[in-house]
C-alpha cells in the first residue's frame, strides 16, 4: 500500500495503532493519533497529528498542529504549532511560527519560526481585555 | 510619705506618656510596615494568579502589538491557536508573529507586545519587548516579532 487516506469515524479521528506499520503517505481531515509506525509522508491542511510514546515516524510531516511524545525522523512542518513532550525523540528539521517544548525532549535539528501563524481572529479584543492593556500600559 | 509618692508619681507620668507613645508609634511602624510587605506580596501573587493558581495555562490565541515611541498602540492583530492548547509548568513556548506593511509609509516601532489569549478572549500571559532604537519597517516589508515563556 503506497497511500493511505484516514477518513477516520463520524468525528474525523483517525488512528495508527500499535503494531500497525504504514507506507507511504497519509493524509488526514481533522486528527491522527498514531501509536504505530509510518515511513513516508504524513499531511494534513490544517487537521492535529498526535504521534504517541509508542509512534514512530520516518516521515516528512506537514500538518497544522503536531504534538510529539514518541519518535520522529523526519522534517516537521506545522501551519499553527507544534507541541514537543518531553517522552519525544525528534531529528530533522522544526518549521512552525508557535513551539512548546518540554524539559526532558530530545530534539536534534533546525527550528525555523518565521512562518506565519495562519488562523488570524477577526474578532475585536474584549474591553476587559482593552482595559487590563490599558491599565497596564499606564502604570 | 503618700503625698511624696503621688508627687513623685506625678512627675513621672509625662515620661511614661512618652515611653508609651514611643511604643505605640513603634508598634504602628512595625504593623504599617507588616501591612505593606502584606500588600506587595498579594499585589504579586494577585499578577501572577493565573499561572500559580492552576500550574497551567489555557491558551487559545495571540495578539501581537506594535507601539509607537510614544507607546501609542499602532497596529494589532489576533490569531487562533487553531486550538486551546495547555501550557504548564517545566514547559518553554516560543511564539513569532508576523508584521507585513501594507501602507505606502514606513512603519516605526520602538515596542511590541505578544500576548496569550485564554479561551475568554483574556490575556493569560504577556511578553513585552523595546527596541533601543526604532526598527522601520518599509512599505511592503515585512517582519517577524518573537516571544517566549517559561512557567
Amino acid at each position: 500500500m503506497k497511500a493511505f487516506k484516514a477518513e477516520g469515524d463520524e468525528s474525523g479521528q483517525g488512528r495508527i495503532s500499535r503494531g500497525v506499520e504504514i507506507s507511504g503517505d497519509v493524509v488526514f481531515a481533522d486528527s491522527l493519533q498514531v501509536d504505530g509506525k509510518v515511513t513516508g509522508k504524513v499531511v494534513s491542511e490544517s487537521g492535529t497529528l498526535a504521534i504517541e510514546q509508542s509512534g514512530d515516524l520516518q516521515a516528512d510531516i506537514d500538518v497544522g498542529v503536531c504534538v510529539i511524545r514518541g519518535a520522529v525522523r523526519g522534517n516537521v512542518s506545522a501551519k499553527s504549532r507544534v507541541e514537543i513532550y518531553r517522552t519525544a525523540r525528534v531529528q530533522g528539521d522544526i518549521t512552525t511560527p508557535v513551539l512548546l517544548v518540554e524539559e526532558g525532549a530530545q530534539l536534534s535539528g533546525a527550528i525555523n519560526m518565521g512562518k506565519e501563524l495562519v488562523l488570524p481572529r477577526e474578532s475585536i479584543r474584549s474591553d476587559a481585555a482593552e482595559e487590563l492593556r490599558r491599565t497596564q500600559g499606564a502604570s | 510619705m503618700i503625698e511624696r509618692i503621688e508627687s513623685f508619681d506625678d512627675q513621672a507620668r509625662p515620661f511614661r506618656r512618652t515611653d508609651s507613645m514611643l511604643e505605640i508609634l513603634r508598634s504602628l511602624r512595625s504593623r504599617l510596615a507588616s501591612a505593606l510587605s502584606l500588600a506587595r506580596q498579594g499585589s504579586k501573587e494577585t499578577e501572577s494568579t493565573p499561572a500559580e493558581a492552576t500550574g497551567v495555562l489555557n491558551v487559545a490565541g495571540y495578539t501581537l502589538v506594535l507601539m509607537d515611541t510614544d507607546g501609542q498602540v499602532v497596529w494589532t492583530r489576533e490569531w487562533d491557536a487553531g486550538g486551546t492548547f495547555q501550557f504548564g509548568p517545566r514547559q518553554r513556548l516560543w511564539v513569532s508573529c508576523g508584521f507585513t506593511n501594507h501602507s505606502e509609509s514606513e512603519a516605526e516601532i520602538s515596542e511590541y507586545e505578544v500576548e496569550l489569549m485564554g479561551e475568554d478572549g483574556l490575556i493569560v500571559e504577556r511578553f513585552n519587548n523595546s527596541f533601543g532604537d526604532v526598527l522601520i519597517v518599509p512599505p511592503g516589508e515585512s517582519k517577524q516579532f518573537r516571544a517566549e515563556w517559561r512557567l
